[in-house]
């Protein structure tokens, strides 16, 4: 019952992956580079990829940036408040790791400081082409 | 017959409503399901949300709100009545009544 059901969810999330846009702390350099590959320029969204205001309605939390002592718990909480199965995806050098702002005395570090990360997407800023291959990435190890 | 029962609406809609509720049962109790301690607090982009109750006050709105609800749906109906006369007399008469209460909720206010 609980394969059947994983498979089930798994199959029709693929088909159409909501996410959630969350700055942890960026430059806003990512955030805007993952913005250009949903808008039409790229489109992620002709393959079903749709940006979702709230995070019980995502499936992917897509976070850029450090993560700020300041925004930790924020970002715990939404993580906390996404539906399952849920993922996240590091975007950019600063969500992977920490980037420049690693060691920072108000910076803990990359988001897998604070929340499990199913795929890490590095740049600074990230190209929009690597957001797409991350997500298909992503997408293609959930089939599995 | 059979065909025309299924998509009667008080029928359709306790189907769908049985398979809401199945879904829900499903989704909420099943094993893809886990309780984290924020999973059922409000969304407020994160921040803390305060359990305050906020009741807003829109009375002021509601003779408005039913007169437009009303009289729209009214006005349909009344307009198409001619195209069933066989119901026309009484559906008709209904229709008039609530469009009288309708304009005397307006203002009586």
């Amino acid at each position: 019952m609980k394969k059947a059901m994983e498979k089930l969810v798994t199959w029709s999330r693929i088909k159409s992956p909501w996410i959630i846009h969350f700055n942890s702390g960026a430059c806003n350099g990512c955030d805007i580079e993952v913005l250009d590959a949903l808008t039409p320029r790229y489109d992620l969204e002709r393959f079903g990829v749709l940006l979702k205001g709230s995070p019980r309605h995502a499936d992917v939390m897509v976070a850029c940036g450090p993560v700020t002592r300041q925004v930790r718990k924020r970002l715990v909480r939404i993580y906390e408040q996404m539906a399952e199965p849920k993922f996240v995806v590091a975007v950019g050098t600063c969500a992977c790791s920490g980037g420049v702002f690693d060691g920072c005395y108000s910076c803990e570090g990359g988001i897998d400081k604070a929340i499990p990360v199913a795929a890490y997407i590095p740049g600074c800023p990230v190209k929009p082409e690597a957001v797409i291959d991350g997500v298909v990435k992503l997408l293609t190890s959930l089939q599995k | 017959m059979t065909n025309a029962l299924w998509v009667l609406p008080p029928v359709a809609f306790g189907l769908y409503l049985f398979l809401a509720w199945s879904l829900l049962r499903v989704c909420a109790g099943g094993p893809l399901h886990k309780s984290e301690a924020e999973k059922g607090e409000p969304y407020a982009c994160g921040e803390e949300f305060s359990h305050a109750k906020i009741a807003p006050d829109y009375s002021e709105f509601f003779p408005f709100a039913i007169f437009f609800t009303l009289i729209h749906v009214a006005g349909l109906m009344l307009a198409t009545l001619a195209l069933s006369p066989a119901v026309g007399g009484l559906l008709g008469g209904v229709y008039l009544l609530a469009v009288g209460a309708v304009l005397a909720i307006l203002f009586a206010r």
